[in-house]
């Protein structure tokens, strides 16, 4: 039987009768003598019970039972006291709380404290951090709340806060701490603890107590809690969930485990200043953590099969809608992505087979979605068997559109010139025509992939289709890039976006018109300065000049930059806010000699002026 | 008078503490320079403190604390640590050391744990 | 009672509840960035993390210099970020009711004035601060 699918039919059901309750509750308390609203508060607690019942949660049924009981009680007397809608409401919130913990598939929590408790009784304690157990049936009343402040001359904070937070357990049973003792032994720096405590021993004894600790700033009993306020504000704000596979879970507690361990080697090695046994231990760290390195990226990871699952359904709307009879194949759905690479490729590769189905292929035909691995990339391809893309046809057509002049459009080999379809202005689809039609959308598809540091390449033989291929990384957390040096400012490329470096003469650099450019394999390439895109000085003239062949919004340029510093593979960080909208730079590293990097984004960075420019 | 057994590996270190203990009215029954050594000390002369060095020759000091602990749970031992020990100083308090002081000496500093440690 | 971390923009004090401070960092490295606004100096490594870097009294409108080598970093919940002052002062006790004029203006990103012994600390409005920078941040790379 799929449990999970009736867990979720009844986690709705549930919610709605819940949500009827309350509704329902609120009218009967304006009129509580209404004889209808009281039997359909019944009936809702009755339908509760029941599902509950048959799915075996016993706590949520044994709840819904007791309201259902209070009720009965209500309809013989034919009346709903204040108090008592007071406590059918706290009913209702524990029992949304209970979905709750179904939905997390977690154990129900306790309710028994409701049910037994007499009166209608007082606030339950929320529990905000998220413990080994939760403490939610303790009254707050009984606790009291302490909170400790460690002088600024203390250098040793954490086991300092060890020893308090030991000293206060002796004074009873604590019920939560901030930080809890196994972050404070993981090292989490803070000069602040706060305890929940139940104990016997008054405010005052305890404070006479500690301050004894000459290391305390400062001790407080707090009627509020704002560090927990805090936290919560902090987890309410997290985004999206990903789903583990517990084996992995363990394969990390492991590592964790092996990387302690590792850690005491190297301090009782250093300690002791046993240079042998340092660097063994290094040789370990090195290992353990390309390990984890490895096990993070799985997390993320996920196969294309996400992704092309849902073309055939698209492929055979698009067969339905132009009357032509084409065949899906999809080989290596299998070979797995960075989560946040496969959300992105959804788009482009429905566009693609769509541009195959709608211009390449004629009557019927075959589309072949092709993956492998190369290395640290993903290849993807999308391939047809139709009529192809007449490089003649493109050529006249980016001349018509300015794109190229003529000159330029006799000198372009057929294979750059089939790239020019990714040109934004290239085709649009009021114009499409029969073979050069092909570019539709295709700027949009190409910066996609660019934007996920990947390249996308046109490849056809007329008369025997096209193929497409994107190139994409692995991840996108760690990549290799091209170390840049721009007036004293530390930039990366994905090497993925860079066609070649090149070192040129001064005197290899030609004008024209008021363009400087160079002469490449016999392809006139424009020169852009990434100084004064980034609005530095000029610089000192260089011999030679160092220059990165790339391609922006499609065309190839020689960006001149200060110097080249090698490649390296870096693990790229998301810039924080406010930094997230900076154009420019879309990402940052921090290298192993403790410099940081910056990732360029010469497109974002461009837009705005090119747009001014067209 | 309350007595104390001083666990170091350097004698400079034992001099110093044996020097604020005795000029502030405290007993130095023994001195011991390892985690062996101190076993042995700690069971002939039961002091009523301990300040026990973390890393020595022979036996470390926690695993001296942990066996002293075995056999004798009420003993009051406070660790010596050295800056950058605090993971060690942490297991030893996990593991049942009753407070810690921190290298370089201080004197106010020693009094005021090994008086809290000894309840006065 | 609140803890205060008073700090030196030009010749002007200004503040900031040490409950928002993450860190005081001394010595760490600045690594510029370039093409933005002159306030952004750049980022910093904070434990493993690329945090901005910001030149507040540029920010603020004082003028340009050299800034002390001591950075607060403010905590997560205000980015985290890493603000350059001209001078860090010892840590004050004050008692926040003691705010004297609730500042009106939407501009300067202050909170509120507190009179200290005859001298004047301007209180820092973080999230005002946060919005001038995401301001700041937005029309950076806009060609001028």
């Amino acid at each position: 039987m799929d449990i999970e699918k009736y867990r979720k039919m009844f986690l709705s059901e549930a919610a709605e009768h819940l949500q009827n309750m309350a509704d329902q509750l609120i009218v009967v308390e304006a009129d509580p003598e209404d004889r209808a609203g009281i039997d359909a508060l019944f009936r809702e607690a009755h339908s509760i019970k029941g599902m509950a019942a048959t799915m075996s949660f016993d706590a949520t049924a044994r709840l819904a039972h007791h309201l259902e009981d209070r009720l009965s009680d209500c309809r013989d007397q034919g009346c709903v006291s204040g108090e008592l809608i007071d406590r059918l409401l706290a009913g209702v919130d524990l029992l949304e709380d209970l979905l709750e913990d179904i939905r997390d598939q977690q154990p129900e929590r306790d309710v028994d404290a409701f049910i037994d408790a007499k009166q209608p009784i007082p606030e339950l304690e929320e529990v905000v951090v998220v413990e080994e157990e939760p403490i939610a049936a303790e009254p707050v009343k009984e606790s009291l709340l302490v909170r400790l402040l460690l002088a600024d001359t203390i250098t040793t904070p954490g086991p300092r806060l060890l020893v308090l937070l030991k000293h206060l357990s002796r004074f009873g049973k604590i019920l939560q701490s901030t930080p809890s003792e196994e972050q404070i032994i993981q090292g989490e720096v803070t000069r602040q603890l706060q305890v929940r405590l139940v104990t016997e021993v008054s405010a005052e004894e305890i404070l006479q107590q500690l301050q004894s600790y000459g290391e305390l700033a400062e001790v407080v009993f707090p009627a509020e809690e704002p560090v927990a306020e805090k936290m919560r504000k902090q987890s309410s704000s997290s985004s999206a969930t990903v789903r583990v596979d517990t084996d992995l879970l363990d394969r990390f507690i492991n590592l964790t485990g092996e990387l302690i361990t590792n850690r005491y080697t190297l301090q009782s090695a250093a300690g002791e200043k046993s240079w042998s046994e340092v660097n063994e231990g290094l040789g370990q760290l090195a290992r353990l953590v390309k390990d984890l390195h490895h096990q993070v990226l799985k997390v993320r990871m996920m196969p294309l099969q996400s992704v092309t699952g849902r073309l055939p359904r698209a492929v055979r709307e698009l067969c339905q809608s132009s009357g032509k009879e084409v065949k899906l194949e999809v080989e290596g759905a299998t070979i797995e992505l960075d989560r946040a690479i496969l959300e992105e490729l959804t788009d482009p590769l429905t566009h693609m087979l769509r541009n195959a189905i709608d211009h390449g292929i004629e009557e019927q035909g075959r589309v072949q979605i092709k993956a492998w691995r190369e290395r640290d990339q993903v290849l993807i391809q999308v391939a047809d068997d139709g009529r192809g893309i007449d490089p003649e046809q493109v050529r006249q057509r980016a001349v018509e559109r300015d794109l190229i002049n003529s000159t330029q459009a006799q000198a372009m080999r057929d294979y750059d010139v089939l790239q020019l379809i990714c040109q934004p202005g290239f085709s649009t689809a009021e114009q499409v025509t029969e073979t050069s039609g092909r570019g539709v959308g295709m700027d949009v598809v190409k910066t996609a992939v660019e934007k996920l540091g990947g390249v996308l390449l046109i490849d056809s033989t007329l008369g025997e289709g096209a193929r497409i291929t994107m190139k994409l990384p692995l991840s996108v957390a760690i990549i290799r890039v091209l170390l840049i040096d721009c007036a004293g400012s530390l930039l990366g490329m994905p090497i993925t976006r860079v066609l070649q470096t090149v070192e040129v003469a001064p005197e290899e650099v030609q004008t024209s018109g008021k363009q400087l450019v160079i002469s490449l394999h016999g392809e006139l390439v424009p020169l852009l300065s990434l100084r004064k895109i980034l609005q530095q000085s000029k610089g000192s003239p260089k011999n030679p000049i160092a220059l990165v062949i790339t391609e922006i919004f499609g065309r190839k340029v020689g960006l001149v930059v200060d110097r080249l510093l090698g490649q390296q593979e870096v693990f790229v960080q998301a810039l924080p806010s406010p930094f997230d909208r900076l154009k420019g730079t879309n990402g940052g590293a921090i290298l192993g000699d403790g410099r940081i990097m910056f990732l360029l984004d010469l497109q974002s960075k461009l837009e705005k002026r090119r747009a001014k420019g067209t | 008078m309350k007595q104390v057994l001083i666990v170091d590996d350097a004698l400079f270190m034992r001099n110093l503490l044996r020097d604020i203990f005795e000029a502030n009215g405290w007993e130095v029954v023994a001195e011991a320079e390892n985690g062996l050594q101190a076993l042995e000390r700690f069971v002939t002369y039961r002091p009523d403190l301990v300040t026990m060095d973390i890393v020595m020759p022979e036996m470390g000091g926690i695993d001296a604390l942990k066996r002293i602990l075995e056999d004798y749970p009420q003993s009051k031992i406070v660790m010596c640590s050295a800056l950058g020990q605090e993971s060690m100083v942490m297991e030893a308090i996990n593991a049942g050391a009753i407070d810690f002081i921190v290298k370089p000496f201080q004197e106010k500093q020693v009094l005021e744990v090994v008086g809290r440690a000894c309840g006065g | 009672m609140s803890q205060l971390l008073p700090f030196k923009l030009g010749s002007e004090v200004y503040a900031l509840e040490l409950i928002d401070v993450q860190e005081v960092v001394e010595h760490h490295p600045t690594h510029p960035l370039l093409g933005v606004s002159e306030a952004i100096i750049g980022a910093i490594g904070f434990h493993g993390r690329i945090v901005p870097a910001i030149d507040l009294p540029l920010l603020l409108g004082f003028p340009a210099g050299e800034r002390c080598e001591r950075m607060i970093v403010l905590t997560d919940e205000h980015g985290p970020v890493a603000l350059a002052v001209d001078q860090l002062l010892r840590i004050i006790d004050i008692d926040l009711g003691r705010i004297l004029s609730q500042s009106n203006s939407e501009e300067d990103c202050i909170r509120g004035v507190i009179n200290l012994d005859g001298k004047m600390i301007s209180l820092l409005a973080l999230e005002q601060l946060c919005a001038v920078l995401e301001q700041v941040c937005t029309a950076s790379g806009d060609t001028r």
